[in-house]
């Protein structure tokens, strides 16, 4: 310990400390939605307003950067934040509120309408308006000291047919919140009651609200997206360089959006299009994210924050952009993508810089990142050994009937997802019965990409789905020979069961039994390797099982690992053995052979399979 | 085939019990600011909580909490927000005592050198024994930019790389 220096020393004792004094304290989802209780009109007619505070006057809304607001009632304070004070048409606009709790305890119980703040918006000289709503429900939650409560934007209100006077459903079923060209006042309030839903402690309230107003231009804004402009007007305090940049990233965003994803391509710098791999990757891959999040996105202004430009933070991509851009010119622009359904809000921080006078983009890419890894590459990324990548693809090429030697190119797939997208990304995997072992994708010239997936479930433990492929035994039994067929409900609807062979007439037939012998492996491709025979009584067969004392394909490997046990007639015309029911009794005895059949996919001088307990009868 | 884990509750709140020490000292390494880690683990979580339903519990979910924790400290929108909202009035960590925040406030004068990928290429390898390998897939980076930023890490705070 004493070779640990004092900073890591001091920092190991305090994180621990600081995490053992907090915890996960957001129950609070569950909790909301168990209060939430109806009270009567009369609960709240009975309490006492502390303090009314007057709507406070807007904030400043003349720059593009984020609205604030405050209010404080020494028990609570009530924030407002705008992200902008300006937007384009049709650009999100998302405002958040936040509750704190000041006072004196370490928390407090509170007792409000459906969310602890209601949320307002008005035209500044215009009749148009949102709000005034109450769902006359009351829920509770618990507020800690000086920790915030966020709550984004919702919208509540009454729809109307007139736009001159509000807004239509339409809007209102939209989650996003955009305006139409006008100068708005957002609103939040609150007026909540101490003590929780229902409690006889509501012997006061508190009444905060604060308001943003904004600005809805008919020019986009160069702060705000989407945009669909095909160039924007720079910012006043963007350099000639920074301004293009967010160009650049804006005509590649929408370009993504408008599902252009191959002039989006032709913005990448030549190492994201290699480290991507295929335009087919990128554009699956884009696709995705685009309609992950409903093409929303909003184009931060571009940085040249030395954090956001260190190489450890740049990840794979920094030793090129050292490279090949100019320091002074290289800006990372992030991309804030809202948090939708399904998907969590994330950023991506995009690296802009020229190369020989034309900027370019680099994406944050790593092999594999985009959902595909270039085969054979990319079979270690999915724990599969050489061996084993090239049966998966083998199997995949089988099963979507693609000829190998056609495919320009073969790219290994990640798990598909859930839904009807197979592309959607849920952020977690599915429940399955099978388990996912790759996605193989062919680029066949002239036919496009054709992908399957490969999943193993309960069946042969070929290599395709082990490393450590195995031999499956499958004698008559397991092949379903005894399997009583059914056309109807069980006994009734069931074929009767086979006459039982009398001793003498059992006594007249021949078995086979061979305790162990080593079955050599033989040469590639389909084998069968007579055992000898056997004979049979009325083409009956009684008894037909095998084992394989060593189950490990050991120096060889069998397409499928199965070793079949099959029995041939040596008599003209007789049907195979597979069903009892299906074929039939033949009166007096019936010789057979005993064949092991199995296909040799791999194999070795010594390779032999360690056949036991052999019985036909 | 596709069901969503009836389990999923209870799934949630064993890593809610069992995985808030690595989420938040990742979080306090990544954002150096008791506070700010505090709420950044809280949203993780949160984001864990939304999505349980569809997560594969059979999965350790440390990994999943980790990438959410590293998103949400380095979303800068996110950043700006809370600064212009607290700066006023920062938020008190809750339930942390005060000679633990003086000994951070000194700490983190120090720790402000590194870059948050230093700070956690540095702490989390010395100070909580993750290997490189893990502190890469938690920061989204190469192993090789892990090593690189420790590097770094230990030469701006002056300390012996052995």
């Amino acid at each position: 310990m004493n070779d640990i220096p004092d900073p890591i020393d001091t920092w190991r004792d305090v994180s621990a400390r600081a995490a053992r004094a907090s915890s996960y304290r957001a129950e609070e989802p569950r909790r909301r939605r168990s209060a939430v209780a109806s009270i009567a009109a009369t609960t709240v007619a009975v309490a006492i307003v502390v303090a009314g505070l007057a709507l406070r006057p807007a904030a400043n809304n003349g720059a593009a950067g984020p609205v604030i607001d405050r209010a404080e009632d020494g028990m609570f304070r009530l924030a407002l934040v705008t992200p902008h004070g300006r937007y384009g048409p049709g650009a999100p606009i998302e405002p958040v509120a936040s509750l704190t709790y000041v006072g004196p305890d370490r928390s407090i119980l509170i007792g409000h309408d459906m969310s602890p703040v209601q949320f307002r918006i008005e035209e500044v000289g215009g009749p148009r308006s949102m709000g005034g709503g109450s769902r006359l429900v009351c829920a509770s939650t618990n507020l800690e000291r000086g920790v915030a409560l966020d709550v984004p934007f919702e919208k509540a209100g009454s729809p109307t047919d007139d736009p001159a006077s509000g807004f239509d459903r339409a809007w209102y079923e939209d989650r996003t919140l955009s305006l139409p060209v006008g100068t708005w006042r957002i609103s939040a309030s609150i007026d909540l009651g101490v003590g929780g839903c229902g409690s006889d402690d509501q012997l006061s309230r508190h009444r905060l609200a604060v308001a943003n107003v904004i600005t809805v231009s008919g020019d986009p804004s160069p702060t705000v997206g989407p945009s669909f402009a095909p160039s924007l007007a720079p910012s006043p305090t963007l350099s000639a360089d920074a301004t293009v940049a967010l160009e650049l990233v804006r005509k590649y965003e929408d370009a993504l959006t408008t599902d252009h994803q191959d002039v989006a391509w032709r913005f990448l710098s030549p190492w994201s299009r290699s480290t991507v791999g295929s335009a087919t990757t990128f554009y699956d891959a884009e696709r995705r994210l685009v309609r992950s999040v409903f093409g929303r996105y909003i184009v931060e202004a571009p940085s040249q924050d030395p954090d956001l430009l260190d190489p450890a933070f740049l990840g794979a991509r920094a030793a090129d952009v050292a490279a090949v851009a100019d320091p002074d010119r290289t800006f990372v622009v992030s991309v804030r993508r809202p948090e939708v359904d399904g998907a969590a809000a994330a950023t991506e921080n995009l690296v802009v810089a020229p190369i020989d006078s034309q900027w370019r983009i680099w994406i944050e890419a790593t092999p594999g990142l985009f959902g595909a890894w270039p085969y054979p590459g990319g079979c270690s990324a999915f724990g599969l050994s050489d061996r084993r990548c090239d049966a998966v693809v083998a199997a995949a090429a089988s099963q979507a009937g693609v000829d190998r030697s056609k495919a320009t190119s073969i790219w290994l797939m990640s798990e598909p997802g859930c839904g009807d997208d197979p592309l959607a990304d849920r952020g977690g995997g599915c429940a399955r019965t099978t388990s996912f072992v790759a996605g193989v994708r062919f680029d066949v010239t002239g036919a496009g990409p054709v992908r399957t997936d490969i999943f193993c479930g309960v069946g042969p433990p070929s290599l395709v789905c082990s490393e450590t492929p195995r031999i499956e035994a499958i004698d008559l039994h397991s092949a379903g020979y005894w399997d009583v067929p059914c056309s109807g409900e069980a006994p009734a609807g069931c074929a009767s069961p086979l006459p039982s062979l009398g001793a003498g007439a059992a006594g007249s037939g021949t078995e086979l039994r061979i305790d162990a012998i080593d079955v050599p492996v033989g040469p590639v491709g389909q084998r069968e390797v007579d055992l000898g025979r056997a004979v049979l009584v009325d083409g009956i067969v009684q008894e037909a099982r095998f084992s394989i004392a060593d189950q490990a394909q050991a120096g060889f490997l069998l397409t499928d690992g199965t070793v079949r046990l099959e029995l041939r007639s040596t008599i003209a015309g007789r049907p195979p053995f597979e069903n009892a029911y299906a074929r039939g009794t033949y009166d007096g005895p019936e010789e057979v052979r005993v064949v092991l059949v199995f296909d040799v996919a791999e194999t070795g001088p010594a390779a032999v399979i360690h056949v036991t307990d052999l019985l036909v009868r | 085939m596709i069901a969503p884990d009836p389990n999923a509750d209870d799934a949630f709140q064993r890593a809610a019990e069992e995985l808030w020490m690595p989420v938040y000292r990742f979080a306090l390494a990544l954002t150096n600011d008791l506070g700010v880690a505090d709420d950044v683990a809280q949203e993780a979580f949160v984001r864990l909580w939304r999505t349980r339903a569809t997560i594969d519990w059979r999965e350790p979910a440390v990994g999943w909490l980790l990438v959410a924790a590293r998103r949400i400290a380095f979303d800068r929108f996110r950043r700006l927000a809370r600064e212009l909202r607290l700066r006023p009035a920062p938020s008190t960590p809750i339930g942390i005592d005060a000679a633990t925040v003086e000994r951070f406030v000194d700490l983190r004068v120090q720790l402000a050198r590194l870059t948050a990928p230093e700070r956690a290429a540095i702490l989390l390898s010395a100070a909580e024994g993750w290997s490189t390998d893990e502190i890469a897939v938690a920061l989204g980076i190469s192993a090789g930019a892990v090593r690189a930023a420790a590097s770094r890490g230990r030469a701006k705070l002056g300390i012996d790389a052995s």
